[in-house]
Order: structure tokens, then sequence, then C-alpha cells
């Protein structure tokens, strides 16, 4: 194999254990910031021992590279998955019940209901909610986004509900 | 050192597929029926962005001094920045039309009025009931055959969905997420 795309394979290991180790080790970082400072310091490093140990003209940095960003791309996508995915939160809430089946009030209650508030927490702590009394208000600024988000979501065909079944005109918002 | 740093040919024409790619999804959009699904603007961009880079690229990789066959490791690799170009705009795409975050503050917004938390629960669940969300999301699985339906309960679909689930929970262990989301 081309000493290059061996480099950029070793890089990308090397991200994939520092950013396991970080993500495993610092729970207070941001999972996105771990996996961007973590993919570019592996492609610093690639390029640097690039050049070091292959040298030009033999070497060039993009078919490498291009495996990087590739590689860093599915392993953010996988990680994603795994932390923020709903249905995956559903499928395995299943698979604890099994080989019982599991109510809809139960998935829920368990896997749906604790993300949601999450997800409002998030939303409060940024200052898109506030609290009034014992109701959730949209504030300016929350306007603001929603009226931007709106706008594109018109634009590119979504529907404005952000459930999956809900835009085909054929199911009539049934599963 | 630094001619390291150019683009070979291949990859110049990779880098404007990669830069098309929101163009086209611009451009599909202004130009397509209003009841064209968003799945289908974002498909017919990802074809339409290297079939156009490609069609380019046929008449300026001879321009950009590169006339003999192209090697199949470039190809790959050049192949491969555009679907990291793809999945970088699928994220952003997905996130805007189906972020859970976004469709909560979207449900708020579009509700027009100050709402419980339960409230707006059913709200954003599309007037389905607080399970109505859960329901949409289990529809995913249905597709994929990884749950059964069983009149209002579910039951994982056989051995392999097991596996499937057993591996994410295996993976949401070692990446330490409930510590994360206790925080």
């Amino acid at each position: 194999m081309r000493p290059d795309l061996l480099l950029s394979l070793a890089a990308l290991g090397g991200h994939f254990a520092v950013a396991t180790w970080l993500l495993r080790r610092c729970s207070h970082l941001s999972p996105v910031l771990v996996h961007a400072l973590s993919s570019l310091a592996a492609g610093i490093v690639f390029v640097i021992a690039g050049w070091v140990i292959v040298q030009a003209p033999a070497f060039n940095v993009w078919p490498g590279l291009s495996i990087l960003a590739c590689g860093s791309m599915v392993f953010l996508f996988a990680y994603s998955a795994i932390y923020k995915s709903i249905s995956l939160r559903l499928l395995v809430e299943s698979a604890q019940a099994y080989p019982d089946s599991v109510s809809i009030e139960k998935l829920h209650r368990d896997a749906v209901l604790p993300r949601f508030k999450d997800r409002i927490n998030l939303l409060l702590a940024g200052g898109q909610l506030e609290v009034k009394g014992d109701l959730l208000v949209v504030t300016n600024q929350g306007k603001r986004l929603c009226r931007k988000i709106d706008g594109i979501r018109v634009f590119l065909g979504f529907s404005r509900s952000g459930l999956y079944y809900s835009a085909s005109p054929d199911r009539g918002g049934q599963l | 050192m630094l001619g390291s740093l150019i683009p070979p040919p291949i990859f110049q024409v990779a880098l404007a597929a990669c830069l098309m790619l929101p163009a086209w999804l611009v451009i599909i959009s202004l130009l397509a029926p209003r009841k064209l699904p968003a799945k289908h603007r974002l498909a017919s961009a990802i074809v339409a962005s290297p079939l156009f880079a490609i069609t380019v690229g046929i008449y300026l990789l001879p321009e950009l001094g590169r006339t003999q066959a192209l090697d199949w490791i470039e190809i790959t690799c050049a192949g491969l920045l555009y679907a990291t170009a793809i999945m970088i705009i699928y994220s952003a795409w997905s996130l805007i039309g189906y972020g859970f975050t976004v469709s909560i503050l979207m449900g708020a917004h579009l509700a027009g009025r100050s709402l419980k938390t339960d409230e707006l629960m059913a709200s954003f669940a599309g007037g389905r009931g607080l399970g109505g969300f859960a329901l949409d999301r289990i529809g995913v699985l249905l597709r994929m055959h990884l749950l059964l339906s069983e009149g209002d309960q579910f039951r994982i679909a056989g051995t392999k969905a097991l596996r499937f689930a057993r591996a994410v929970k295996f993976a949401m262990d070692i990446y330490s997420i409930s510590r994360r989301e206790s925080k």
C-alpha cells in the first residue's frame, strides 16, 4: 500500500483512539469540540509526518486527507447516533425488555421524556425559552431563530413539525 | 513542500462537486415543485453536483494537465472527499428538518402561546398525544424491521435486531453516554 495512505490510516486510528479517550474521560467537554480538535490534530500530524517520512514530490496531501476526512465524519456520525438518536434509545429500551414486548407509554416515559426534558433545559440555558410560572415561553431570541429555521424548512420543502411521517400526504400522518 | 498541498486534477473536480452541493440544493429547491419532498430535493442535489462536476472535469482535466488514465486510488479518494461533503450537508439538513431540539423550539413557537411542558410535548407531536413523538420515531424502526408492532406494544424483531440493539448499548457504555447526560 502507498505510504501516504498508510500514514492517513494511522492518523485516523490515532484520532479514533484520542477522541474515544477524551469522550470517556472528559464528559464536561462538548463532544463536537472533541471530535473537531482531535481530527484537526490528526490532520496536522498526518501532513507533517508525510513531509518528513514520504517527502515531496512523491507526497501529496489530498488522497490521505480525503480518507482522514471521510473516516472522521463516519466516526462523528456513529457517535452522534448513539449520543442523540431517539430511535436508537427506543430500540435499546425495547431490547432491555426482550423477550417481552413493551408498551408505547413505557417507551415514551423511559426513552423519550427524559431526553425531551434535557432538550428543554438546553433551550432554557441557551436563552431560546424561559419559564414564567409553570409555562414555557419562547424568548425574542428564540422567535428570531424560529423565523429563520421556518424559512429554511419551507424553502427546502420540510414539513413544519419535525416529524418523519407528517410530510407524506399519502400516509395521512399515520405510521 | 508546498506543492504537495496543491490538489491534483481529480481532487479539483471533487472539490468543485463538494462546493456545488449546497448551490445545487438551493437551485433545486428554487426550481422544484413545492410538493416535492425534502429528501428528494437533497437526493437530486447529491446526484446533480458530481454529474455536473464530472462533465466539467471531462473538459477541464486535459487543461489541468492530466491526460493519462486516472489512478483508481485517486478516484476512490476523490469519491471519499465527496462522500464527506454529503455527510456534512446531510447532517445540517437533517438537523434543521428533523432535529429534536429544533423541533421542540419550533413546536413552542408555532403553538403561538405559552405552554406547559406536557402541552408542548403534545403540540410538537402533531396532535397525536403525548406518545405521538415516540410513535413517529418507532415508525423508523418498524420500517427498518428492527421492531415488530403488536397493537400498542412493541417487540424486538428477532436475533439480528437484538444483536444490533446490544451493540448500540455497548457503544453507549463505551462512551459513557449516561454519565454525560446526567451532567
